[in-house]
């Protein structure tokens, strides 16, 4: 007997609202349909039944660790106090088992625990067996018992195609299993639901630590409760300089290395919100541990808005003699703004690196540069602004600093960047979600989030597995 | 088994046809199990089958009690309001009939 836990995300406690009696999970072999039913059973939290017709217990157990740990504490008291939960759950092992056992184990359960949840893992092999009078016979009894005991119904199935389950169920979702430019992508679709309103059709979800998490849309912004605060550095390393985000620096295989040149791509529908709090940790965690930075402006953001950005988590003066932002219009004056040339890239490239070198000389320390390929490509010519960056890329070499050239994905110089690039990063959005990885060296997918509870945005990445 | 019993439990059997065989199998595994009440025992204490199908549907075992006690009205052409009330009718009937062919 176990007992499940509490908690778990606002999104899948929409498949367990009181008017939702019986849940449909299908999806493929190896889609995350266990540990979606599992999950489910932790965060309804009254105890249940899990009933398996493919793996046994002890399979179940090796692969997620936390269902033994369910077991056994499901036995004692103390399950009460940890997770405030009442109830167990029991493991019904029916591998060889016929759909009349199946409701016996239910009903069972049901007598025992009141508003269980029960995991049918998986409906269809034993269903598949059954003509489909009988089939729905069964399903309608099921589910007329659960809804008489105030108990959910979860059907585990790897039938693609419709049945009688589908029209019968009040929830339906499917997992998907995707690849996106040879990247696992998970996706967890909403087909039906009942009692609630669902934002959008499907969401991205990672099966990372053996556990279902769902992820909503991405929030970029403070929230307003939310004061700003300093922002607190993380240290450096001898061969590289830290992101200002562990997740970040881990995926940089230990950081931004020094003297390196890295490509940041952002795909289409990627907003500046989005995009804006990775590049100022690393601005930020430059800044703070005495190092230098420069910009060209950022498109869609003005100079001043910029500054804020960073002087919101930074001492005034620090701002004022290491933090630049180059810019092509008239502004009002700023120790941190400096003129661009709007119709020379000698000049504008010779201007960017004598406001390096001289808030270099301030610090004595290397420096972030940062360069908005788009905006300096239309006004300039791209084949110029490659060619400068090239040039800047060596220097950069030469002086220990790091060299960021951020462009949108259709931008004609991608591929030659990325090739004189260290590192080739991409941010993306899918399903209102926004996810970063490595497309040179490739790496997996992960998914971003932005804490600001230290008052500052860290940089967090979960991968999808 | 007597007759009553007999014809009894092949209305409730024909009544509770419609859940199919399965569940059919399972409701008097559940009475048994619940009640300790034999499917034979049914026509000697309908209320704790009632009882046992509450148990399993709840309000919705009021549609399987209407289904049984249709099968009854059928087959012994009586009027009935309930599977109680249709079961003791039966009974008596049933008694009564018997009193009668022993004394004649």
């Amino acid at each position: 007997m176990i007992t499940s836990t509490g908690g778990g995300e606002l999104l899948l406690e929409y498949l367990l609202n009181p008017s939702v009696t019986s849940i449909l999970v299908k999806g493929l072999p190896g889609t995350g349909k266990t540990t979606l039913a599992l999950e489910l059973l932790r965060i309804h939290g009254k105890g249940g039944l899990y009933v398996s017709t493919r793996v046994s217990k002890e399979k179940l157990e090796q692969q997620y660790p936390y269902v033994k740990d369910l077991i056994e504490k499901g036995k004692l008291i103390e399950i009460h106090q940890l997770k405030g939960v009442e109830g167990g759950v029991e493991f019904e092992d029916l591998r060889f088992g016929r759909s009349v056992d199946i409701i016996k184990s239910m009903l069972q359960t049901i007598t025992k625990f009141k508003e269980s949840l029960m995991i049918l893992d998986s409906w269809d092999a034993s269903a598949k067996e059954l003509d489909i009078k009988e089939r729905l016979r069964i399903e309608k009894s099921l589910v007329g018992m659960a809804e008489a005991n105030k108990a959910k119904l979860v059907f585990v199935s790897e039938e693609p195609y419709l049945t009688t389950t589908d029209y019968l169920a009040d929830a339906i979702v499917t997992l998907k299993d995707e690849e996106i430019e040879g990247r696992r992508m998970r996706r967890i679709e909403w087909n039906k639901l009942r009692g609630a309103e669902i934002p959008q059709k499907s969401y991205l979800f990672t099966l990372h630590g053996g556990r279902f998490r769902m992820f909503q849309r991405t929030e970029a912004g403070r929230p307003s409760e939310i004061e700003a605060k300093p922002f607190e550095p993380m240290i450096h390393s001898k061969a590289r300089y830290s992101t200002g985000s562990r997740d970040v620096d881990d995926l940089l295989e230990g950081g931004l290395r020094k003297g390196s040149a890295i490509l940041l791509e952002i795909g289409k529908t990627v907003s500046t919100d989005w995009q804006l709090p990775l590049l100022v940790s690393m601005e930020l965690n430059f800044l703070a541990n005495d190092g230098c930075v420069v910009n060209t402006s950022y498109a869609g953001l003005t100079p001043c808005m910029f500054k804020d950005v960073v002087a919101n988590h930074m001492r005034k003066d620090i701002v004022e003699s290491m933090f630049r932002i180059g810019h092509y219009e008239e502004f009002r004056p700023d120790p941190c703004f400096f003129m661009l040339d709007l119709l020379s890239m000698d000049k504008s490239f010779e201007r960017l690196w004598d406001e390096a070198m001289k808030v270099r000389k301030a610090s004595g320390r290397p420096c972030f540069i940062f360069i908005d390929m788009d905006t300096g490509g239309l006004i300039h010519s791209e084949d110029d602004i490659i060619e400068y960056s090239l040039k800047l890329s060596l220097k950069v070499k030469q002086f220990d600093d790091v060299l960021v050239l951020k462009l949108e994905e259709n931008n004609e110089g991608k591929q030659e960047l990325s090739t004189f690039c260290d590192k080739h990063i991409k941010l993306d959005v899918i399903d209102g979600t926004l996810i970063m990885y490595n497309v040179r060296p490739p790496s997996r997918v992960y998914v971003v989030g932005y804490d600001h509870s230290r008052g500052y945005p860290r940089v967090e990445l979960t991968p999808m597995v | 088994m007597g007759e009553f019993e007999d014809k009894i439990l092949m209305c409730i059997d024909r009544g509770l046809n419609h859940l199919g065989e399965t569940v059919k199998y399972v409701i008097f595994w559940h009475i048994e199990n619940t009640f300790g009440l034999k499917r034979d025992k049914i026509p000697d204490k309908p209320e704790e089958f009632l009882r046992g199908l509450e148990g399993m549907y709840g309000s919705g075992a009021k549609i399987i009690e209407e289904d049984i006690v249709r099968e009854i009205i059928d087959e012994f052409g009586i009027e009935a309001n309930g599977f109680i009330e249709a079961v003791r009718k039966v009974k008596k009937a049933t008694d009564e009939h018997g009193h009668q062919r022993t004394h004649s």
